[in-house]
């Protein structure tokens, strides 16, 4: 095990912690779990773990991969929260009412509503249903169609579209949130990980 | 050269996407909308601050007191990484064989008295073959020179 590896006596990570303000870390992680959890209670379970996890011997931070220790922290909270969800809720499969629901909406023969989903149609029925509901936004459906693509990264649909950075990310805001929407209508862990609709702040953007 | 992505992958990079997106959101923020978001949640910033403070304190200290207890295992580990390591000399062996191998130790002045800790809850017999194999190796460790 390499020095940055070990979190404990002089170690790199154990140096970057002392240094680090916690003052000023520590509210900002907390507003990130509040509104991720919409519970400041909730929101600072997660941020405690999330730093006793840190600080413990088997902290799987690697300041190698990701030197911000806010952002490694925030996906710690990510993660927690999402395993949290999940543990808590037996959703991981999605039932035959929910995605019969959706299927009456967007039609496709080739879809089986009489049994559980495999793993392959869930994702294809909710980008299918995803796409519909972006029909009537041409930017957001844009922005999908290069995910699909392999081109996500907000630069490189800067690029793509030659639309200025602001309209792409409230383009992709948009189609995360119509993204929310989908996994809360067939259901799915990923619900929870995406903007709701009802958030502050929507840019209506438009190129 | 972007490639043309399956669903499930595309799905989860919206979702990734999204996290990066707030947590980008979240770092650009100034500390007064930092508060500004707390005490839209019902959090106090002030209380927060203290209690970051504190809890980074407490985290450390307990860190420290606990570090021996990493420290000895990862020696503990590296150990026997290095066992394991060592080239295996008696995985042919027949059990007669390891059985005299093992008596010719605890005559060894060098060896009598670890092999007596390593069997001083059990008799020889009723160790496994591969049992006896492992502590053939541990004393062959020993004889060269890793106490």
């Amino acid at each position: 095990m390499n020095d940055v590896a070990k979190p404990h006596g002089k170690s790199a990570i154990r140096a970057r912690l002392d240094a680090e303000k916690w003052d000023k870390t520590y509210p900002r992680l907390r507003a990130f779990a509040a509104g991720r959890c919409r519970s400041d209670a909730m929101g600072a379970d997660l941020v405690n773990e999330a730093l006793a996890r840190i600080y413990a011997p088997d902290c799987a931070w690697d300041p190698a991969k990701e030197p911000s220790v806010e952002r490694y922290l925030m996906s710690v909270v990510n993660s927690l929260r999402i395993n949290e969800i999940t543990s808590a809720a037996v959703q991981r499969n999605v039932h035959i009412d929910k995605v019969r629901h959706a299927a009456e909406r967007v039609r496709d023969d080739a879809a089986p509503v009489d049994e559980v989903l495999s793993r392959e149609q869930i994702y294809t029925r909710r980008i299918t249903l995803l796409r519909a509901r972006l029909a009537e936004d041409a930017n957001a459906l844009r922005v999908l169609e290069l995910a699909l693509e392999g081109i996500d990264a907000l630069a490189d649909i800067v690029v793509a579209t030659g639309w200025t950075p602001k309209v792409v990310a409230a383009a992709r805001l948009r189609m995360q949130r119509n993204a929310a929407a989908v996994a809360r209508e067939i259901g799915g862990d990923d619900e929870i990980a995406l903007p709701r609709e009802d958030d502050e702040d929507d840019e209506e953007e438009v190129a | 050269m972007a490639t043309k992505r399956t669903p499930e992958e595309v799905w989860k990079a919206i979702v990734k996407g999204a996290e990066d997106d707030e947590i980008d959101r979240v770092l650009a923020m100034s500390d007064q909308e930092v508060d500004a978001e707390l005490r839209a949640h019902g959090g106090d910033p002030e209380k927060i601050r203290r209690e970051g403070a504190a809890l980074a304190a407490k985290l450390g200290a307990d860190a420290d007191r606990l570090a021996w207890q990493f420290e000895a295992a990862e020696a503990l580990a590296r150990e026997q990484a290095r066992l394991a390591a060592r080239p295996k000399k008696y995985d042919a062996v027949p059990r007669a064989e390891l059985e005299m191998l093992l008596a010719a130790a605890r005559t060894s002045p060098r060896f009598a008295q670890p092999v007596a800790v390593m069997f001083r809850n059990r008799k020889t017999e009723e160790a496994s073959d591969d049992e006896l194999r492992a502590l053939l190796e541990e004393i062959d460790d020993l004889a060269d020179g890793n106490e």
